[in-house]
């Protein structure tokens, strides 16, 4: 049983490791993605507008399906070892 | 200096390798000729390539350990190439349970049932295809542990690894990400994590001189002047 528990305290760290850096990590290209297509769109543009568009499409993109998918970091492991458990170990 | 870097570099791609290649399931074509059971007594040398007692039993220095006892077609390049030549092959059957390497396997003792129900005897040859991860060493009396059997009518069967194609390129794909997430941080951390090198450098040499100074001017504060 405390195998168990260790199983899932070590697996839930190293799982939000990765869900913190990946999320992170499509964060920041998505911003930057936003900030090159508003300089594209307005050369010479003001500082402040730009960067209240970026914000804008970073929430935006925050909402989308896309971002929240990040959450199969965690449900695709477990899903993976129910999946294991329940073929190996079911009569 | 360089070639510490180099020769860091190899050490952990070795070590790597040899995990890789100790925890990743392999396909062996065999006969199995008996099953048992033997006492061991784990010395700290090779208590680390056993797992442990059944799931949800008690552990304890010694225990018996089921073992596989075959007759297994050699190969070369890591069971790619089947050879004609037989060799002595012996597997051990324990629970990896909740633990290291990550099977997930609770059915030691099913799995010793299909064993032995799939042995050969002398005049009827039947083979098997066992999936096994780790070593086998004489010296330290360490055996792979079977996973899983499976009955096979020909002795040149083919099997395909598929866990390990989908896991090495999910590893690859892991590789790639992350390093595609270390230069985006290099790129675009600002605040605290943007430091380059002739910064700190500059820093801790402005932080060493005030140092020196301040030292020096204390020295001359404990300078007795009359």
């Amino acid at each position: 049983m405390l195998a168990l528990v260790r199983l899932v305290v070590v697996g839930g760290i190293v799982l939000t490791v990765v869900y913190l850096s990946v999320s992170w990590f499509v964060i920041s290209t998505r911003r930057e993605r936003l900030e090159r297509e508003w300089d594209a769109a307005n050369p010479d543009g003001d500082p402040v507008a730009r960067k209240a568009a970026v914000d804008d499409g970073v929430r935006a993109f925050r909402a989308s399906a896309a971002y929240r998918a990040l959450w199969l970091i965690y449900v695709l492991p477990a899903a993976l070892v129910t999946a294991v458990l329940v073929v190996t170990g079911s009569n | 200096m360089r070639a510490v870097w180099i020769s860091l570099r190899a050490v952990i791609v070795v070590l790597a390798l040899a995990l890789l290649h100790y925890a990743l399931p392999q396909h062996d074509v065999a006969r199995i000729t008996s099953t048992e059971v033997i006492r061991m007594d784990f010395s700290s040398v090779n208590r680390v390539f056993y797992a442990q007692s059944d799931s949800a039993s008690a552990e304890h220095e010694t225990r018996d350990v089921r073992l596989i006892n075959t007759q297994r077609r050699k190969s070369f390049l890591l069971g790619f190439i089947r050879r004609d030549a037989e060799g002595v092959m012996v597997y051990r059957n324990e629970d990896t349970g909740w633990i290291w390497p990550p099977y997930f396997k609770f059915d030691s003792s099913d799995l010793q049932a299909v064993a032995s129900s799939n042995m050969s005897v002398p005049g009827l040859e039947r083979w098997v295809v066992i999936t096994h991860y780790g070593w086998r060493n004489r010296f330290l009396s360490i055996y792979p542990n079977a996973v899983g059997i499976r009955p096979v009518n020909d002795p040149d069967v083919v099997t395909v690894p598929w866990f390990n194609i989908f896991f090495l390129a999910f590893l690859a794909f892991g590789y790639f990400l992350l390093r595609a997430m270390w230069r985006q941080f290099r790129r675009r951390a600002t605040g605290l994590f943007r430091l380059n090198a002739g910064a700190v450098a500059g820093r801790v040499g402005d932080w060493a001189g005030l140092a020196r100074g301040r030292l020096l001017t204390w020295l001359e504060s404990r300078r007795w002047n009359p």
